[in-house]
């Protein structure tokens, strides 16, 4: 991936919380659970599996432009989470203007900050048919995992990015979340990351 | 009865997932460096021409440079004539130029009647129509123990492409097949790398992709790892470093060059996989090596900018 070299440096600079992911097999954390992000000497990183419930995961979603899935993904947030439907839409659309947030092979990471959000929430969309998405490598894009994080993201905040991109380079983790058949299996994959 | 209605919804689904990629390149140009090294079985070369048929035939504009380096050896095998070489650099007298200018020509007539079977309209020319591809000499230069640049007879490089009996191809749907053979300022002919030629024809034509097709996987790390992407910047120092493998130099520095000069992407292929190019155009994943440019996102940069920005 391009981006391999890059995320070594962020690696290095952050090992993975590797504990925290195995002691957490479960898919998602309480609703009520806010971030702990300034008590730890060591930042404790959020996992896409403690982020996202099966509810998050919105399977073969039938649109075909970029504004039409964040519009959806808006729609999720605002019935799930509260989250004003077009903030999320507005929010998202200002980050993709700085530079398209696909990495190539398909996959984008969209993700934009949010006022008063206590703390990050995730979901994941795969769609019916890949749809235009200016990547790198000029190839549409089918699967896309949302992040939105609080206003004041941190440097943890950026890092999971990084960490999310990274689980997207590997080409078996991206055959294995294209053949998930339910939300169930995609949580699933997303918290046995990484194999061992 | 099930079974069929599933496996044919199951098709019916991979041709819809063909035409997001189809409309991304839709009229885009691609040329494609033919291997015949690479592409050695009859069935890999009929599925090329298939393949590039249909990328035609869907709206794209594929144009073909063969290599013939390995026809070219066989040739001189063939009737006994013992090439020449220096430094792994093969001399091309006059003698052999002419041979070398059969070889081509044979392998040419092949790659045409590959397109041409799959109902393609494939055109074969060199650079010698229209003098479109004006070469000059090249010398190789001295090594300690020589003096002056080294001659390697008439083994030449690109000068300039003049693309306008392409265009006049391409405007009726004609896909040109390349011989890399340049004509010089007297007239003479050069036998110039493949790699080279699609190389300076991609930037020339500002194509969307530069395709090399191989006989590796791609480019590998010192592992024997293949690294699917990089760009310019990441390549240079590993180049420089002597850090990465496959591919020829002329195929690395090939692709360098045209994505520093406007080509979208290089893409160093796997010849020996069946259907490479269809995988790499109409698929997500694509196969062996991509390289790009330094413009375009970068995730993790544009992220960080993303979030110093003042709330």
């Amino acid at each position: 991936m391009l981006l391999d070299v890059a995320m070594g440096l962020l690696a290095k600079r952050w090992p993975r919380a590797k504990n925290g992911i195995r002691a957490n097999r479960a898919c998602h954390v309480s609703e009520n659970e806010t971030e702990n992000n300034d008590s730890a000497e060591r930042p404790r990183m959020k996992t896409v599996a403690q982020l996202l419930s099966p509810d998050d995961v919105l399977l073969d979603l039938d649109v075909s432009t970029k504004n039409g899935v964040f519009e959806e993904v808006g729609r999720h947030f605002e019935r799930r989470h509260g989250i004003l439907r077009t903030e999320v839409v507005n929010k998202l659309t200002a980050r993709e203007e700085l530079g398209s947030t696909g990495l190539g092979q398909g996959v984008a990471i969209p993700h934009a900050r949010i006022k008063d959000l206590p703390r990050a929430l995730a979901a994941f969309v795969r769609l019916k048919l890949p749809i235009p998405f200016d990547a790198p490598d000029a190839k549409p894009v089918s699967d896309m995992l949302i992040l939105l994080v609080p206003q004041n993201a941190t440097e943890q905040h950026l890092q999971m990015l990084a960490e999310f991109a990274q689980m997207f380079s590997d080409r078996h983790f991206r055959e294995q979340i294209r053949v998930c058949v339910d939300a169930g299996a995609v949580c699933q994959l997303f918290s046995d990351w990484p194999q061992s | 009865m099930l079974s069929t209605s599933i496996a044919m919804a199951r098709k019916a689904q991979v041709l819809a997932e063909a035409l997001p990629y189809i409309r991304s390149f839709h009229g885009k140009t691609f040329v494609i460096k033919f291997d015949g090294n690479a592409i050695t079985s009859a069935a890999l070369r009929s599925g090329f021409g298939r393949d590039i048929t249909l990328l035609q035939l869907v709206g794209m504009r594929p144009i073909v440079v063969q290599g013939g380096e390995f026809e070219i050896a066989d040739l001189l095998n063939r009737i006994g004539v013992k090439g020449e070489g220096r430094r792994r650099s093969s001399i091309t007298d006059g003698k052999t130029m002419n041979l070398v200018t059969m070889a081509f020509a044979e392998l040419n007539k092949e790659v045409v009647g590959l397109i041409n079977q799959h109902g393609g309209k494939a055109v074969g020319l060199s650079g010698q129509d229209s003098r479109f591809i004006r070469a000059k000499k090249s010398l190789l230069p001295s090594a300690v123990d020589e003096k002056g640049a080294v001659d390697i007879g008439l083994t030449g490089d690109v000068e300039r492409i003049d693309p306008e009996v392409l265009d006049l191809l391409r405007s009726n749907d004609f896909i040109p097949v390349v011989s890399p053979i340049g004509v010089g300022a007297k007239g003479d002919l050069y036998n110039i790398n493949a790699d080279i030629v699609a190389g300076n024809l991609a930037q020339t034509l500002k194509a969307e992709k530069l395709i090399i097709m191989t006989n590796t996987p791609g480019i590998l790390d010192t592992q024997g790892r293949l690294i699917t992407g990089l760009t310019v910047s990441e390549m240079e120092p590993l180049i420089a470093g002597g850090a990465i493998h496959g591919g020829t130099t002329p195929t690395l520095s090939a692709a360098l060059e045209a994505v520093k000069n406007g080509v979208k992407a290089a893409h160093i292929i796997d010849g020996r996989v069946r259907n490479a190019l269809l995988l790499e155009v109409l698929t997500g994943e694509g196969v062996g090596t991509a390289i790009r440019s330094n413009a375009g996102p970068h995730f993790l940069a544009d992220t960080q900018r993303y979030f110093s920005e003042a709330v």
